[in-house]
Formats: C-alpha cells, sequence, structure tokens
C-alpha cells in the first residue's frame, strides 16, 4: 500500500472519530439544555407553550434507525411515531380523540419533564389568587368542572342551571339581547366555590396550551359541546368575553 | 381469547409475580399460545428486573441524548384508551418482546404517586379488554389485597383467577377463610396456586392440597434457587430455553411443576368454556 493511500485512510479515520465525538458531545450539550432552567418566567404559559411546541417536534422527528432497535421494536416504534403523527394532524381537525390523545401527552410533558407541580402552577393561570383570574381562566374551570359530571352537556347545563339564556339589557345597548357577559360568570364562578386539586388545575392549563397550539383558540371547548354552532362574529359573547382572535364560523 | 388473573388477599410477599414470570415463559415455549402479561401492580419492576438489563451511558443512547420518544409501555397506552385509540393492534407497539409472536409483556407504570397510579389503573379494564381481542392468553399480576377498587374489578373482569400463596399456615387458613366469605374466592373460577413449595416442608403441595380440602394436588411453583437468581440478573428467557435441556434433578422437577401448572390452567379454562 502507497503512503498516499495510508494518509488518505488515515485522514479518513481521524475525520470519522472526530465526527462521532462532536455528534457526542452535542447530544450532552442538548441533555443540559433539555434540564429546563428555572426562572420567575418559566411556568408561565407562552414558555411552556414553547416548550411543548419544541418538545412534540423532536418526538415526531426522531431517528429511530439512530437508537439500534431490532426489526420488530423497530416496526413498532415507527407505528407509534405515525400514531402520534396522525393524532397531530387530526386534531386541528377537530376529532375529538386525538385532541385527547394530543392533551394527555402535553400533561405528561408537562408534569414529568418540565416539572409542573402544586408551588408551581399558579404561576401560568393564578388558581390561588381568584381575584387575579380572568373571565376566561374562570370560564375554563368552570367548564372543566362541569364536564367532569356532565360531559359534552357541560355548557348546555351551565346555561340552564344560572339561566344564562335569558333575554337581557347590557350597559351601552338599547335593545335586549342574548349575551354572558363577564360579570355574571364572575358571579357563578363564586357561587360554585370549587376546590380544585393539581391534577384539575393541570389539566386546565393542558386545556389552555392545547388551544394555543393546535386546537381553536379560545372557543375550542365550546365548539366540542353539544350546541348548535358557534359563529364568531355574530357570537357577542365569544367576541367580547373570550378573546378577539376568534372568527371562525361553524 | 382468557384472561387470567394472579391475585392474593394479603399485601405481603407470597410469590405472585415470580409465578407468572414462570407460567408464562413455560406457556410460550412449550404452549402455541400468544401470550400478555400485564404488569398491574404498584412500583414494582420485578418482572422488567426478570427480563431485560437497566443499560445506562450506552454509545447509542448518548447519539440521541436529548431526544424523546413518544411514551411508551403502560402510560403511553392508558394514553391512548383514554382517547379511544386502543385496537387491538395499537396494545402491541407499547409492549415488550420476549419471544416474537409468543410472548409480549405490558410493563407497569412508572409512576411513584399512588393516587395517579390509582387513576391510570381505572382504565386497565378497557386496554384488557382490547388485548384480549389479539392474545390468546393475558396474564395480569394484579395488585395483592382488596385496597384498590379498580383492583376488584379486575379481579371480577378475569375469567379465571389464580390465588397464590406461601407454603405458610396464616395464608392457607386465610385462604380457607376467604373462600367461605368471599364472593370471588369461594366462585369456580378461583385457582390455588402454591409458590415457593419446598417437598421438605410440612406445608408441601400434598399436604396443602389435602389441608385445604381440595380434590387432587393443587398447583405449585417450587422454590429454585437458579431460577431466583436467574429472575434477578435479567435471565429467565435463558434460563427457561437453555435450561430445559440440561437440567439437574431439581430443575427437572421444577420444569415439570411448572408446566403441570400450565396444564392445570388450560384445563380450567376449558371447564369453564373460556378457551376450547
Amino acid at each position: 500500500m502507497s503512503i498516499p493511500n495510508l494518509m488518505m485512510i488515515f485522514v479518513v479515520f481521524v475525520v470519522f472519530v472526530f465526527l462521532i465525538v462532536r455528534s457526542i458531545r452535542n447530544n450532552k450539550n442538548e441533555v443540559v439544555d433539555a434540564q429546563v432552567e428555572v426562572d420567575d418566567k418559566t411556568y408561565t404559559l407562552d414558555k411552556m407553550i414553547k416548550f411543548v411546541k419544541k418538545r412534540l417536534d423532536e418526538i415526531t422527528k426522531i431517528n429511530l434507525y439512530d437508537i439500534g432497535l431490532s426489526e420488530e421494536e423497530l416496526k413498532r416504534r415507527k407505528a407509534k411515531k405515525y400514531e402520534l403523527k396522525k393524532a397531530l394532524k387530526g386534531c386541528t381537525y377537530g376529532d375529538v380523540n386525538d385532541k385527547k390523545y394530543v392533551k394527555e401527552l402535553i400533561y405528561d410533558l408537562l408534569s414529568k419533564e418540565y416539572g409542573v407541580d402544586e408551588t408551581n402552577i399558579s404561576k401560568a393561570i393564578p388558581f390561588d389568587t381568584p381575584s387575579l383570574l380572568s373571565a376566561q381562566d374562570k370560564f375554563d374551570i368552570l367548564i372543566h368542572e362541569y364536564k367532569k359530571t356532565f360531559s359534552y352537556e357541560a355548557l348546555s347545563e351551565l346555561i340552564k342551571k344560572y339561566k344564562l339564556d335569558a333575554l337581557k339589557y347590557v350597559a351601552g345597548e338599547t335593545k335586549p339581547c342574548y349575551v354572558i357577559t363577564s360579570e355574571e360568570i364572575d358571579q357563578i364562578f363564586e357561587q360554585e366555590k370549587l376546590n380544585l386539586s393539581f391534577a384539575d388545575k393541570l389539566e386546565v392549563v393542558v386545556q389552555r396550551i392545547y388551544q394555543q397550539y393546535k386546537g381553536y383558540s379560545s372557543i375550542d371547548e365550546v365548539r366540542d359541546m353539544n350546541i348548535d354552532g358557534v359563529s364568531g362574529r355574530s357570537f357577542w359573547f365569544a367576541r367580547e368575553f373570550l378573546k378577539p382572535s376568534c372568527s371562525n364560523r361553524w | 381469547m382468557a384472561i387470567v388473573g394472579f391475585w392474593n388477599e394479603s399485601e405481603k410477599e407470597n410469590g405472585q409475580t415470580l409465578s407468572i414470570i414462570a407460567i408464562a415463559n413455560q406457556m410460550a415455549i412449550e404452549h402455541n399460545y400468544r401470550i400478555l402479561v400485564i404488569d398491574a401492580t404498584f412500583n414494582d419492576k420485578t418482572i422488567e428486573k426478570a427480563f431485560w438489563k437497566t443499560r445506562e451511558n450506552k454509545t447509542l443512547k448518548q447519539l440521541n441524548a436529548g431526544k424523546i420518544d413518544v411514551s411508551s409501555g403502560a402510560e403511553g397506552l392508558v394514553s391512548a384508551v383514554a382517547s379511544n385509540k386502543a385496537t387491538p393492534e395499537i396494545i402491541t407497539n407499547y409492549t415488550r418482546i420476549v419471544y416474537k409472536n409468543r410472548l409480549d409483556i405490558l410493563l407497569g407504570l412508572k409512576t411513584e404517586i399512588r393516587a395517579e397510579y390509582e387513576k391510570s389503573l381505572m382504565l386497565y379494564k378497557d386496554l384488557i379488554t382490547a388485548a384480549n381481542k389479539y392474545y390468546d392468553f393475558i396474564l395480569v399480576d394484579l395488585p395483592k389485597g382488596y385496597s384498590n377498587p379498580s383492583a376488584k374489578a379486575l379481579l371480577q373482569q378475569a375469567h379465571l383467577v389464580v390465588y397464590t400463596m406461601p407454603p405458610n399456615l396464616i395464608n392457607i387458613d386465610n385462604f380457607i377463610a376467604l373462600k367461605e366469605k368471599d364472593e370471588i374466592v369461594g366462585s369456580n373460577k378461583i385457582l390455588p396456586l402454591l409458590a415457593k413449595s419446598d417437598e421438605t416442608s410440612s406445608y408441601n403441595v400434598r399436604n396443602t392440597s389435602r389441608y385445604i380440602r381440595e380434590r387432587g394436588i393443587i398447583s405449585c411453583i417450587p422454590y429454585n434457587v437458579r431460577f431466583m437468581e436467574a429472575t434477578n440478573e435479567a435471565k429467565t428467557s435463558g434460563f427457561f430455553t437453555s435450561n430445559k435441556l440440561s437440567s439437574s434433578k431439581n430443575g427437572e422437577s421444577f420444569f415439570n411443576e411448572v408446566e403441570r401448572t400450565c396444564l392445570a390452567i388450560i384445563a380450567k379454562l376449558k371447564e369453564l368454556h373460556t378457551i376450547q
């Protein structure tokens, strides 16, 4: 074997070793990155959404061929990955089962990886200080609690129980209208005197993250209920009380 | 096809999990059945440690560090069940293979929080129903005792309940008492099993059968040091596949008894018309 050939082999070998070492070092850095840096804003909704987006992206893009699995194991892991990809796609079309699946995954990511617990969950939504809860927070909590008992009839039951479908006059309007005001939601929230467990709080946070990340924003839960429909433009409730971003017509 | 639960009323150590491991291996190797073992216990890694070593700091793992996979094992499957996605085919994706197309294992929940475990266990009934469409035998390592309401539901769901008891007078007397007063233990779907039995003990399988007034000799899983070691060293499948060829006298009687137990389970299920 000639000297240039030997040199070439040596160079290829050195480059190969260098690439392997660099890859391992980079991934080691990623492990450090994966440990959540805790500061004042870590447990805010925005940071959590960013984390969930990043993690779900990683899960769906993981290269299973790199892990060194057996043929059968690879087949099963591929099927699981496909199932998740299908759910992530399906939930954007409003599939309730896909939505549940994605929410379960977000719940696991937040509780097991991100370290959300009883002490820090109130940084996302101030459950411990009801005076700081917005009307949307209160409505989300009410719907979550009613959903546990009435499932997809939760909104109907809430409206029926507190007679929210009555025609009423609102300040600044000359004609009476069908409306649910934020004051009414405040009153209902006070009357209900809900006692939320950590799991309940996390489920409310998960729903909020889901609806901003994959769902239909503020109408996401309302849309799933057994109701005739949701209209963002003519439905004052959605426009004023929830968020101005909802303009979907169903 | 058939759901077999392994259970004991006492929450103390009684050889229940080791009995499942032995029976599952024997059935998978000697009988042409597709078996799924479900670990429904809380915070117990006996089944996992019997088959797999925990590997740390491997190069391949380092190459994939920082990237996570879809949650595996029971956690992942519970999410699938909760979102109505638990088809029989999906269940296999969350299990670990011991013998291809013969023996799969669904490892237990990793959580160490009791409330979380109990919440997830409520979904096991649906999970087992879906798995039953795909597997011939489902062996469930049930949580011991009656403290868990979901465990009672799983007991009622099982076609056959194997009541495992160690060669211990208190446990044996407890079984006799339960036969009189407990609805499930007193029913026809109970199969008593003497775990960790020893021929030299006063409570050997013959004496115990006579004491509990069972017709014939009850099933048993004898105490075997090599088997115990294999379950500690993640060599269980190797123990069953290689030791069969060159077994000692002691080993031979162990395998014979495990086989007799497997045949008793199959016979009982035929008697109950669960299998043909």
